[in-house]
């Protein structure tokens, strides 16, 4: 980086004031910033590659990206999931250029090396020009490890990080209410949606991590339909935000639970004949939360986000709870490719299955009733905050920030009894501060 | 033209339009586009029927040799209820963030191959469309480009959008919303 562009990203900087709430906004557009997170967050956190109902047989594979890397994760034909640099060990060309399918091989389009789904190198073009060592030195570049948590696989480039059950921490509880709440868990609703926003990572990652307050003016539309076709208004929408619960976990997680009002039905917009199954696979106080639910949001450090929300579109339909996950995948400081998945329970109909699909992607989507307002202000505080004065300034998050915790929650985490605090958001960005600042950007192996 | 060629030899049940036929229905196609262009969405609400059944995929990425089954994404799911609503968002100017300040857009319909259901005397019509749109006064403009599948019933002497199926060509879409009409 040059010093005509004023960059921020020296070792041993601070750029979350902890004491003070407020952040650099460098930290949204400055390119040293974005390059030294790649080694720093990227490289070193667990990251989310799909869901294990994408590659149900052998020889399924996926292509995704990790890091600014891409992978191939593969379903073995031994039935083990696996994830390898998307890179022949020859000249580097990508062995797999298409987003998904099934193989037994993965031969490259240069020189017809090919690989097993194992990762290992089975011939050359020429194999009698190697020796055996130099063969076995020529495998795939595997993930450092690779794991699974209610069906979510995530993976990791640093050998030295902790499991990914540590990793994720108390955030499972939720995780486990969500994605495990009937015997064969959610499965995936069709290949994801993908589309580019231009904004910083971090913007969307705060947004579903959690910020309730913007929803009373950025979804003041939706809401004031919903309204008007007898659903929850804003005012109302909002006092229920200000009741809480926001949570938020050691290594930057956190989440909300919205509750319907007291005078609603128990699982609005629950299959009703999976009710007892709910019942059975989840404790009891998940269950309480389940009933009673409205809206979760939450976001895992550093980019993958969920939202389960019961939503209408049309006057006479009862509101229908569906889930999303988010993986706000930067390319550059100022640009994600939005990756959006949709999900149902296993065990739902057909019919439920393509009618959540449905009020999803009204919704929450490229072309979704709240989501397209989001990705426009998203899109408007790189270009609000990239000028040379503008990022002089802060960024705000001081809105209740003496808070105190909750101390009769009956859920694990930090509990916060009103989501309008913006303490989850800062609690994201603390610990982004703790890893851009500490051993001077280690660099994996 | 009108379409002894096409639009598909696997359509079973179609017949040839007459010239005064695909005049008709080119004209409704333009004006359509006029409508959502001049940003006339209630008057374009008008346009279709009360059952419509309105989506919009994009492809994903596969290997040649499974072309044929690679799914697609879906990237909207709407009928009549959920257009109207769509509409109400957008034409107000307190309820949309994504289309305040709008959209300019400018949709070019062009590739038009009609036929005739014998059945039910509805026309099956395929057209390429591109849809310009630039956003603020900084950015770069971006074409959406897309074939659709429509189906137009006849109502006295006017056309109504019966199911419209929108194909993509874009498997990543380089713009961060959806907020227009396809």
């Amino acid at each position: 980086m040059t010093r005509a562009h004023n960059s921020e990203a020296g070792a041993g900087q601070s750029w979350v004031k902890e004491k003070e709430g407020r952040v650099s906004r460098s930290i949204f557009t400055d390119p040293a910033i974005y390059e030294r997170e790649v080694e720093s967050i990227f490289n070193r956190s667990w990251l989310f590659l799909g869901h294990e109902t994408e590659l149900p047989d052998p020889g399924d594979y996926v292509t995704r990206p990790m890091g600014d890397d891409h992978v191939i994760v593969v379903r073995g034909e031994d039935g083990t999931l696996r994830a390898f640099l998307n890179s022949c060990m020859h000249r580097g060309t990508q062995l797999c250029r298409a987003d998904a399918g099934n193989t037994k091989r993965f031969t490259c389009p240069y020189h017809a090396w090919t690989y097993n789904t194992q990762g290992t190198l089975l011939k050359t073009s020429f194999d009698r020009y190697y020796n055996s060592e130099t063969f076995s030195q020529l495998n795939l570049v595997p993930v450092a490890q690779l794991d699974t948590h209610a069906g979510l696989i995530f993976a990791t480039w640093d050998p030295q990080a902790p499991a990914l059950k540590t990793y994720l921490g108390d955030i499972r509880w939720y995780l486990d209410m969500l994605f495990r709440r009937t015997p064969a868990g959610m499965e995936v609703l069709g290949p994801p949606q993908r589309w580019v926003v231009e904004t910083n990572w971090k913007v969307p990652a705060l947004n579903f991590g959690t910020d309730t307050q913007h929803a009373i003016r950025a979804h003041y539309g939706p809401l004031a339909i919903a309204e008007q076709y007898g659903g929850i208004s804003s005012a109302v929408l909002m006092q229920l935000a200000d009741r809480g619960p926001q949570i938020s976990f050691p290594g930057g997680h956190g989440c909300i639970i919205i509750p319907f009002p007291e005078e609603m039905p128990d699982y609005l917009g629950f299959p009703t004949e999976l009710i007892p199954t709910y019942e059975s696979e989840l404790n009891y106080a998940q269950c309480n939360f389940l009933k009673r639910l409205f809206v979760s949001v939450g976001t895992i450090f550093p980019y993958l986000s969920w939202i389960q929300i019961a939503a209408s579109t049309v006057p006479e339909k009862p509101p229908l709870s569906f889930m999303s996950l988010r993986l706000w995948q930067p390319v550059g400081p100022h640009k994600i490719e939005l990756w959006s998945w949709y999900f149902a329970e296993h065990e739902a109909s057909a019919a439920w299955k393509m009618e959540m699909r449905k009020t999803a992607i009204q919704t929450f989507a490229m072309s979704g009733l709240f989501e397209e307002d989001d990705a426009e202000i998203w899109a408007s505080i790189v270009r609000g905050t990239k000028g040379s004065i503008a990022r002089r300034y802060s960024t705000d998050f001081r809105a209740g920030f003496a808070t105190q915790p909750l101390t009769d929650f009956p859920g694990p985490g930090t509990a916060y009894g009103s989501h309008i605090p913006e303490c989850e958001q800062f609690n994201l960005l603390r610990h982004w501060n703790s890893l851009m600042t500490q051993g001077n950007g280690r660099t994996i192996e | 033209m009108s379409s002894s060629e096409g639009p598909s030899p696997n359509m079973t049940g179609l017949t040839a339009v007459t010239d005064q036929e695909y005049r008709h229905v080119t004209e409704f196609l333009y004006y359509e586009a006029q409508l959502l262009d001049r940003r006339k969405l209630n008057a374009w609400l008008e346009l279709l029927t009360d059952d419509i059944v309105y989506r919009v995929v994009a492809p994903t990425v596969s290997a040649l040799e499974d072309e044929d089954q690679a799914p697609e994404v879906l990237f909207m799911d709407e009928d009549r209820a959920s257009l109207r609503t769509r509409v109400l968002q957008l034409s107000t100017p307190e309820y949309t963030v994504a289309e305040n300040p709008p959209s300019i857009t400018r949709r070019f319909v062009t590739n038009i191959f009609a036929t005739k259901e014998g059945r039910t005397g509805q026309f099956v019509v395929t057209s390429n469309l591109l849809l310009y749109r630039s956003r603020g006064s900084r950015e770069a403009p971006y074409l959406f480009s897309a074939e659709r599948q429509d189906a137009l019933q006849r109502a006295g002497d006017r056309l109504r959008i019966a199911r419209r199926s929108v194909r993509l060509d874009e498997a990543v879409l380089g713009t961060r919303n959806m907020s227009v009409f396809f």
